[in-house]
């Protein structure tokens, strides 16, 4: 997986609300190992194992049958250009 | 002897954790009777869209003191190890480094730089040849050499890296009851203040300590002064930098 083609989360790496608003409503959440955990309090996409970071956000990378429309339509979540 | 053994690029979006796997040779070096383990950490390179990471880009280290003899049969085991265990998909490095045998400055500047920029395999094979590192690969194209040696380097410099796992405690503890729980090696202000062994921490749940001067750290912030708590421990967000 590289994830060139996937959509980046707008919000950063410190945006806490929405990275928690956005995996409350998703139903693909997974919550990653121990050791990558960031925030480890209640649900957030920053704790998803199916976040990949980059330099200055994630992209998600959840199984694409799973995803609640909602985050990949999400205007927190922007496409690459 | 004194050894580092660092690992990376083990696991996929489905599978255990290159930590797990790092734990689980941990174990079976004391279990085989090889010698005694430290702390895994974590130590986070570079993102970067060239880098074939899965979802971090982290690699995972522990210290052992070893008997001289079990060093090789602990890099027979632990590169077995990872050819089996490792996740389909994924590239695993082995890194075995002997503390007293390596010239510390060069595989510290190693992980520094696997931090900033682009490495090549070549590179770390070259390196790890040159300081008489021990460096393999397990499977896939074994990209994780890269990532194995610089995590090695980091945690060489003692200055990197976040403890896998959480202590178990919460509460209001005094900092000498702190320094006696097993994997407290030492408190102190995330801006370098000191503390005292009398003064009081607000202790959240499951706190995670960070490695400094070579040591598993606790670190505290000043709290809002209430039943004369004068620290309190700091969140993971707090501890990315890390």
């Amino acid at each position: 997986m590289d994830g060139r083609d996937a959509a980046e989360f707008s919000g950063g790496k410190e945006d806490w609300a929405r990275a928690a608003a956005e995996a409350e409503r998703c139903a693909a959440f997974v919550p990653d190992v121990e050791e990558e955990l960031v925030v480890a309090e209640g649900r957030s996409c920053y704790d998803c194992r199916y976040r990949r970071w980059s330099a200055t956000s994630f992209t998600c990378h959840g199984p694409a049958n799973a995803v609640a429309p909602s985050v990949s339509a999400h205007p927190a979540v922007a496409k690459r250009p | 002897m004194r050894i580092l053994l660092s690992i990376d690029d083990t696991d996929n979006l489905e599978s255990r954790g290159t930590g797990e796997l790092a734990s689980l040779i941990a174990e079976d070096l004391e279990l085989f009777g090889w010698g005694r383990s430290r702390h895994v950490t974590r130590h986070q390179l570079l993102l970067h869209p060239d880098i074939p990471y899965t979802s971090h880009n982290s690699a995972m280290c522990f210290e052992a003191e070893i008997d001289e003899e079990a060093l090789e049969p602990l890099i027979r085991h632990a590169g077995a190890f990872l050819q089996r265990e490792s996740a389909p998909g994924s590239d695993p490095g082995l890194c075995v480094a002997v503390v007293d045998r390596v010239a510390g400055v060069e595989m510290l500047h190693f992980g520094e730089r696997a931090k900033e920029t682009v490495l090549t395999k070549e590179e770390a094979y070259a390196l790890a040849a040159r300081l008489g590192v021990h460096l393999s690969e397990h499977g896939g194209t074994g990209q994780g050499v890269v990532g194995a040696l610089a995590g090695a380097g980091l945690r060489l410099g003692g200055n990197d890296g976040r403890m896998k796992g959480s202590l178990d405690i919460a509460g209001v503890m005094s900092v000498a009851d702190l320094l006696g729980v097993p994997g407290v090696d030492a408190i102190q202000g995330m801006e370098g203040e000191t503390v005292a062994p009398e003064d009081l921490v607000r202790v959240a749940d499951k706190p995670k300590t960070v490695m400094v001067g070579g040591r598993s750290v606790l670190m505290v912030a000043p709290a809002q002064p209430e039943d004369g708590v004068r620290w309190q421990t700091l969140h993971r967000r707090e501890l990315r930098r890390f």
